[in-house]
C-alpha cells in the first residue's frame, strides 16, 4: 500500500500513547530535576476584593516549607497583554497579587515546600485579608462603568523592564479595546430587517492533562523548561523576556503534551513565575495543577454576546449584516482581545455573498477567568451567530432555510474571492457542499417526517438544522522546518510547531516521503524541543499543514535535488538526466531504472567526497512565509434531533457534514480532527457551559458540574469530504484543527429550535439544556 | 491517620463496628467523598468485601434477599432481578460508569442516603427492607424508616447492614425505574421514578406505588390515593399519576435544575415508570435498563 500524501496511514504515535509510554510533564524524569520541590498556590476566594494583607510567616515556619512568596516581594516582571494589543498597561495581571484580586482563583501566594503534602499544609496557614469589592459578572454592568476593575493607578508596581509593552490603550475602566468595521452599501431593497442577541456561553477548554511545568537551573545558569504548552518557542520567547535572559540560554521542552485545544497556548501566571522559584529556593520545581485548577485559573473561551440584525429582501436576498460585539475577556486581557481583528471581523460574510457589514466589538473586562483560545476562537462564535441570525430569518419570511442559503451563498466561480470585511478566501464550493450534505441527509425525507410527526402530536419532535461554514486559518504567516537524510537512509524532521494530539508524526512524515521516497517508517519526527530548531509559532488556529508542512516539502525537495547532484557522479550521468524513484527511493537515469543507486550511496559519496560538496547537503532547513495567503477550509453539515417536549431533552440522532479541508495529506488524521472538533461544537449545544453565580464564585469547578462532553450524546458521525486545493500553497493544503466546531454548533443549536418551531418557539440560548428547552415551550404556551 | 483493615469474617466485623470503626463496601462514595473533601475518612476502616454472609442474590417461595455486597454490575444482569424485580435492574444499570458499577454495591448506595441515589426509589416501591445487624442481634428497618435526610440514615453506627429482603412478586406484576439524565455516564439523577404495579386479569390496577428519585431530602414514597386502584392504565390515570408525583415532591433548585422543572419533570418520569411497570406486568419484556427503550436520557 502506498504511504504518501492522500493514504491513510496508521498512526507512528499510536502504539505510545496506547500502552502508556508516552511522556508527559508528570513522567518526565532528567537528573536536572532530581530532589524536585513541589508547589501550592494560595488563590483567592473573592471575585473582587482590595488585598488588604499577606501574612505567610506561620506558613513560612510549617515542615518542609523551603519559601513562601507574595505580590510585594516582586520576584519577577509580569506579562503584560501581548500580541501588539493596544491595550493599556494597567490591565496587567501581576504575578501574586498586589493591591486587588480580580477573580475566584487568582494567586496570591505560592508555596515552596520538599513534597507536594507539605506544601498542601502549608498554604492553608497563610492568612489572606480580602476587604470586598462588587463583583462585576453581568456584561451591562461592566459596560455602564458603575464598577471599575481597574482604575488609574492600578497598574502592578513591579514593572517589565524591556519588550514591547504598548501603551496607547485605555489606562482604566472595564472597556479594555474597541474596533469596527462599516464596508459596503445597504441595497435600499432590503426591507426586511430580523435581530436577535444570540449568546455563545464560555467554555472550557478540557484537556485530559491539565497545565503542568517542570523547570531548573544548571550550573552554568542556564534555565531549563519543561512544560505542557502549545507554543515552546513563544514560551522561551517570554521567559527571555521577563527573566531577562538570551534565548540561547533558555530551553524549553514540549514532551507529550495530553491536549489543549487553545489552553495552553498562553503562558499563565502559574508558570511563569516557577522559575524564579527554583532559582530563590536553589531546587529544581515541578507543578501540574488539578483538574479543579485549572477550571478555575486556566484560560476559557468564548463568552460573547452578539446582537445581531440581519437586513433582507422579502424573498430571501441577504444584503447586510450588522453586529455588536461584547467579549468578555475575563479579569485581565489575554490573547482573547486580538481575536476580534484578527480573526472575527475578517469573517463577518461567513459563506454568504453580503454587500453591507457594520461591525463593531467591545472587548471587556469582567470578574472571571482570562478568556484565551479555544478551538475555533474568534470565529466559531460568530458563525454560529450568523447561521443562527439566518435560520430566523428564513423562519420570519416563511422560506425554507436551505433555501435562504442556496440564494446567498458565494459561487465557486468568482474564487479566490475577497469579501468586503476584508478576507479573501481560496477556491471552495459552497454551494456544492450544502446540495450534498443535503442529499446526504435526505433532507426533503427528513422534513416529510417532521410533518408527520407533528401532526401525530407525538412527546418526541424533530428538528433538522443546517450551516454553511468558512474560516480563516495559518495565522501567523510561517513556519520552519529542517529535513535530515541520514547515511542509513533514515531521516529526520525536525519543526518548531509541536503536536498536542495532531499526529504530526505521521503527517510530516508522509509529506517528506513524497519527495524522498523514504518509508514514512524510516522518517522520525522531532518536535516541542527548542533546542532542536531555532524557531516556532506552534499548532494553534489550525496553521501547522500549511506553513511547516510546505517548509518541510521545500526542504525535502532541496535535499533530493542535492542528492541527483551526488547520484549522479555516481552514476556518471548528468544530475539533469538523474530522476529519484520516490516509491522506492533510487535513483537512476532517466530510462534505465534497472541501474540504480539509493540514499545509502548518496550519502557515502556526500561523505567520501567533501572536495566537491560545500557541506552537508543532505540537510536542509526552511522557512515557509505564506505571505499573508490564508487559507479557508469550509464545509456544510446537517444536524437532526429529537426533542422530548414534555422534558425539553435533546437527543441528536444524526449528524452529516461535508468538509474541505483542502488536499489532504492522511485522510485518517482528517477524520480524527473533525470527530473531535464536531464533538466539541455539539457540547456547546448539549450543555458545556462555564457558570458563575452573581458573587463571582466559579458553580462548575469539576467535571460532574462542567456537563463536559460524552461520548453518549454523540451519534456516529457520517462524514462526507470534498477536497479541493487551494491556490494559496503550492501543495493546496487547507487545514482541519478547528474545521469540525464551525458547523457543529449552529447546525444542532438550528435544528433543536427547529423541533419546536410549530410551536412558536424563536430562539433558545446556548447551551440548549433540558431545562432551558422546557421553559421556552412553557413560554409558548404560556404567551398562546 | 486512618486505619484500614480486612475482615475475616461477620463476627470480626461486627466487633470492629461495635469498636468505632465504619465500614467501607466498594469505597466509591465512602473514599471517593473524602477524596472530593466533602468529609475526612475515618480513623478505622473496615472492609467488608470478603464476607460470604453478605454476598449472592437468593429467591426463596415468599422473599428476596439481596446481599449487601452485591454490586450494581451483578443487579442489572442477574436473571431473577431483571424478570421480577426490574427496577433495580433499570436502577442499577444506570449507575455511573461500568467500573463504579463494578464496585459499587447495593449496600453501600443504601447506606449512603443519598436522596439522588437510584436503587432507592426501586426498593421502596418492592416493599424493601434492610437487614441491620450487630454483636447482639438483628433488626428489619423499612426505607422510608431508614432514610433520614441527605446522607444520614437511621442505623446505629454499630450496626452493619447484610442484606435488603423483599417480599416476592405476586402474578401479573411489573416495575421499572426511570431517570432523568443529562448524561448517560457519571450522571446524577435530576429527577426519577420507580413504579410497581400489580394487575388483575381484565387489566386493572390491583396494586400501585411510585417513589421518587432527587425531589426531597430522602427518597420519597407517593400516596397514590385511588388515582390507579382499580382502574386501567390510560391517559387519564397517568395524567392524574403525573400530577400527584409532581405536587408530593418538594425539590430544591441547584446548579443542574430549578425546583419547577424537577417538579415538573418528576411527574412526566413518574408516568412514564408506572407505563413501564404496566407493560411488564402485562407480560411485555421491555430491555434493561427501561430508559433507553423510552428514549430518556442521552443519544446512543
Ligand atoms: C463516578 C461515580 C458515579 C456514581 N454514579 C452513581 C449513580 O449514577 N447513582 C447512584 O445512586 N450512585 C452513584 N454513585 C455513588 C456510589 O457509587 C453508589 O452509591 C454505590 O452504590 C456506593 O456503594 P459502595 O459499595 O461503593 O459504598 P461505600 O463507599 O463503600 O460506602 C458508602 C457508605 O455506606 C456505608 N456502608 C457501606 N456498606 C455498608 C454496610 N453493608 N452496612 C453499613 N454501612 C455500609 C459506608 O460506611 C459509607 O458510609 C457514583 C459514584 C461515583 C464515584
Amino acid at each position: 500500500m502506498s504511504q504518501k500524501t492522500g493514504t491513510s496511514l496508521g498512526r507512528v504515535e499510536d502504539a505510545a500513547f496506547l500502552t502508556g509510554r508516552a511522556r508527559y510533564i508528570d513522567d518526565v524524569r532528567h537528573p536536572l530535576l532530581d530532589g524536585a520541590a513541589f508547589v501550592v498556590f494560595v488563590r483567592s476566594t473573592m471575585a473582587h476584593a482590595r488585598l488588604v494583607s499577606v501574612d505567610a510567616s506561620e506558613a513560612k515556619n510549617a515542615p518542609g516549607v523551603l519559601d513562601v512568596v507574595v505580590g510585594a516581594d516582586h520576584v519577577v516582571h509580569p506579562a503584560g497583554p501581548t500580541y501588539g494589543i493596544p491595550v493599556g498597561h494597567v490591565f496587567t495581571q501581576p504575578v501574586l497579587a498586589e493591591t486587588k484580586v480580580r477573580y475566584v482563583g487568582e494567586p496570591i501566594a505560592v508555596v515552596v515546600a520538599g513534597t507536594h503534602q507539605q506544601a498542601v499544609d502549608a498554604a492553608e496557614l497563610v492568612i489572606v485579608d480580602l476587604e470586598p469589592l462588587v463583583p462585576v459578572m453581568d456584561f451591562d454592568r461592566a459596560l455602564s462603568d458603575d464598577v471599575l476593575l481597574f482604575e488609574p493607578g492600578d497598574a502592578p508596581q513591579f514593572q517589565p523592564s524591556a519588550g514591547d509593552h504598548s501603551t496607547d490603550g485605555a489606562e482604566n475602566g472595564n472597556i479594555a479595546f474597541e474596533t469596527s468595521l462599516t464596508a459596503g452599501d445597504l441595497n435600499p431593497d432590503a426591507t426586511v430587517v430580523v435581530s436577535e442577541r444570540v449568546w455563545n456561553p464560555r467554555q472550557a477548554p478540557a484537556p485530559m492533562e491539565p497545565r503542568g511545568i517542570a523547570t531548573a537551573w544548571d550550573d552554568a545558569g542556564d534555565l531549563h523548561v519543561w512544560a505542557a504548552t502549545q507554543r515552546p518557542h513563544g514560551f522561551r520567547a517570554q521567559l527571555a523576556e521577563f527573566y531577562e535572559l538570551p534565548e540561547t540560554n533558555i530551553h524549553v521542552i514540549a514532551p507529550e503534551v495530553g491536549g489543549a485545544f487553545g489552553g495552553k497556548v498562553s503562558r499563565s501566571v502559574e508558570e511563569h513565575i516557577l522559575p524564579a522559584l527554583a532559582q530563590r529556593v536553589g531546587r529544581p520545581i515541578r507543578w501540574t495543577d488539578t483538574r479543579s485548577e485549572f477550571l478555575a485559573s486556566g484560560t476559557q473561551g468564548r463568552a460573547e454576546r452578539y446582537d445581531m440584525t440581519l437586513h433582507g429582501t422579502p424573498d430571501g436576498m441577504i444584503r447586510g449584516i450588522g453586529v455588536n460585539l461584547v467579549k468578555d475577556l475575563g479579569a485581565y486581557p489575554g490573547v482573547g482581545t486580538y481575536l476580534a481583528n484578527g480573526y472575527t471581523i475578517p469573517m463577518a460574510c461567513g459563506t454568504y455573498d453580503i454587500g453591507w457589514v457594520d461591525f463593531s466589538v467591545t472587548c471587556i473586562v469582567t470578574n472571571r477567568i482570562t478568556v484565551g483560545a479555544f478551538r475555533g476562537a474568534g470565529r466559531a462564535p460568530y458563525l454560529a451567530a450568523l447561521e443562527r441570525i439566518i435560520d430566523i430569518y428564513a423562519n420570519d419570511i416563511g422560506m425554507d432555510p436551505s433555501d435562504v442559503r442556496r440564494r446567498n451563498l458565494i459561487q465557486p466561480d468568482t474564487m479566490p474571492v475577497t469579501t468586503i470585511a476584508g478576507a479573501t478566501y481560496d477556491e471552495a464550493d459552497y454551494p456544492a457542499d450544502l446540495e450534498r450534505v443535503l442529499a446526504e441527509a435526505g433532507y426533503n425525507d427528513l422534513r416529510a417526517e417532521q410533518v408527520e410527526r407533528r401532526a401525530s402530536g407525538a412527546a418526541k419532535q424533530i428538528g433538522i438544522g443546517m450551516a454553511s461554514y468558512c474560516h480563516k486559518t495559518a495565522g501567523g504567516g510561517g513556519e520552519e522546518a529542517h529535513v535530515r537524510v541520514n547515511p542509513d537512509a533514515t531521516a529526520v524532521v525536525t519543526t518548531g510547531t509541536t503536536s498536542q494530539g495532531h499526529s504530526h508524526a505521521t503527517a510530516w512524515a508522509q509529506i517528506a516521503s513524497d519527495v524522498l521516497g523514504i518509508d514514512p517508517a524510516n522518517i522520525s519526527v522531532v518536535e516541542g524541543n527548542t533546542d532542536a530548531i531555532a524557531s516556532g509559532i506552534g499548532a494553534v488556529g489550525s496553521r501547522s499543514l500549511q506553513t511547516a508542512g510546505l517548509a518541510i516539502h521545500n526542504a525535502s525537495t532541496t535535499i533530493a535535488e542535492n542528492a541527483k547532484q551526488l547520484a549522479a557522479q555516481l552514476l556518471e550521468a548528468n544530475a539533469s538526466d538523474v530522476v529519484l524513484d520516490t516509491d522506492t527511493g533510487s535513483f537512476h537515469v532517466v530510462g534505465t531504472p534497472a541501474i540504480s543507486v539509493g540514499w545509502v550511496d548518496v550519502a557515502a559519496e556526500m561523505t567520501a567526497s567533501p572536495a566537491d560538496t560545500e557541506g552537508d547537503e543532505l540537510s536542509c532547513g526552511e522557512y515557509y512565509n505564506n505571505e499573508g495567503r490564508d487559507t479557508y477550509p469550509s464545509g456544510a453539515a446537517v444536524a437532526v434531533v429529537e426533542v422530548d417536549i414534555e422534558t425539553g431533552h435533546v437527543r441528536l440522532t444524526r449528524f452529516v457534514s461535508v468538509d474541505d479541508a483542502g488536499i489532504r495529506v492522511n485522510p485518517m488524521i482528517v477524520d480524527g480532527q473533525l470527530h473531535g472538533g464536531i464533538a466539541n461544537g455539539l457540547a456547546q449545544v448539549f450543555g458545556e457551559e462555564v457558570i458563575y453565580d452573581d458573587d463571582g464564585n466559579l458553580l462548575t469547578s469539576n467535571f460532574m458540574d462542567y456537563a463536559i462532553a460524552s461520548i453518549d450524546w454523540f451519534p456516529q458521525f457520517e462524514l462526507h469530504h470534498a477536497a479541493t486545493a487551494s491556490s494559496h500553497n503550492a501543495l493546496g493544503f487547507k487545514a482541519v484543527g478547528e474545521s469540525g466546531v464551525m458547523a457543529a454548533t449552529p447546525a444542532m443549536h438550528n435544528a433543536v429550535v427547529d423541533a419546536l418551531s410549530h410551536l412558536g418557539v424563536r430562539h433558545i440560548e446556548l447551551p440548549c439544556t433540558p431545562e432551558r428547552v422546557w421553559q421556552s415551550i412553557a413560554a409558548t404556551v404560556r404567551t398562546r | 491517620m486512618t486505619t484500614f483493615s480486612i475482615a475475616q469474617s461477620l463476627d470480626q466485623a461486627l466487633q470492629a463496628l461495635a469498636d468505632g470503626a465504619r465500614p467501607v463496601a466498594g469505597g466509591t462514595d465512602l473514599v471517593v467523598g473524602s477524596r472530593q473533601g466533602k468529609a475526612p475518612l475515618p480513623d478505622t476502616v473496615i472492609a467488608i468485601d470478603r464476607l460470604d454472609e453478605l454476598a449472592g442474590i437468593s429467591l426463596s417461595d415468599d422473599q428476596l434477599r439481596i446481599g449487601a455486597m452485591v454490586t450494581h454490575a451483578q443487579l442489572m444482569v442477574d436473571p431473577i432481578i431483571a424478570e421480577h424485580f426490574s427496577a433495580i435492574a433499570d436502577a442499577a444499570a444506570l449507575v455511573g460508569s461500568p467500573s463504579t458499577r463494578n464496585v459499587g454495591t447495593l449496600g453501600g448506595n443504601v447506606m449512603n442516603g443519598s436522596p439522588a441515589m437510584d436503587t432507592g426509589a426501586p426498593l421502596i416501591v418492592l416493599g424493601a427492607t434492610a437487614e441491620l445487624q450487630t454483636t447482639s442481634g438483628n433488626r428489619q428497618v423499612t426505607m422510608e424508616e431508614l432514610w433520614v435526610s441527605p446522607g444520614k440514615t437511621s442505623a446505629n453506627a454499630d450496626e452493619l447492614c447484610v442484606a435488603l429482603n423483599m417480599p416476592a412478586r405476586p402474578a401479573n406484576s411489573g416495575s421499572a425505574y426511570v431517570r432523568l439524565e443529562y448524561r448517560r455516564a457519571m450522571e446524577i439523577a435530576v429527577v426519577g421514578a420507580a413504579a410497581s404495579v400489580t394487575l388483575d386479569d381484565g387489566g386493572m390496577v390491583t396494586d400501585a406505588r411510585v417513589a421518587l428519585t432527587a425531589v426531597a431530602a430522602t427518597i420519597l414514597a407517593v400516596d397514590l390515593g385511588d388515582a390507579l386502584a382499580g382502574k386501567p392504565i390510560d391517559e387519564a390515570s397517568l395524567a392524574a399519576v403525573a400530577k400527584i408525583a409532581s405536587e408530593t415532591a418538594t425539590p430544591i433548585s441547584d446548579l443542574r435544575a430549578t425546583d419547577r422543572y424537577r417538579r415538573h419533570t418528576v411527574g412526566v418520569m413518574a408516568r412514564r415508570a408506572v407505563e413501564a411497570a404496566g407493560r411488564r406486568a402485562g407480560g411485555e419484556t421491555i430491555a434493561i435498563p427501561v430508559n433507553r427503550t423510552l428514549g430518556i436520557g442521552a443519544s446512543q
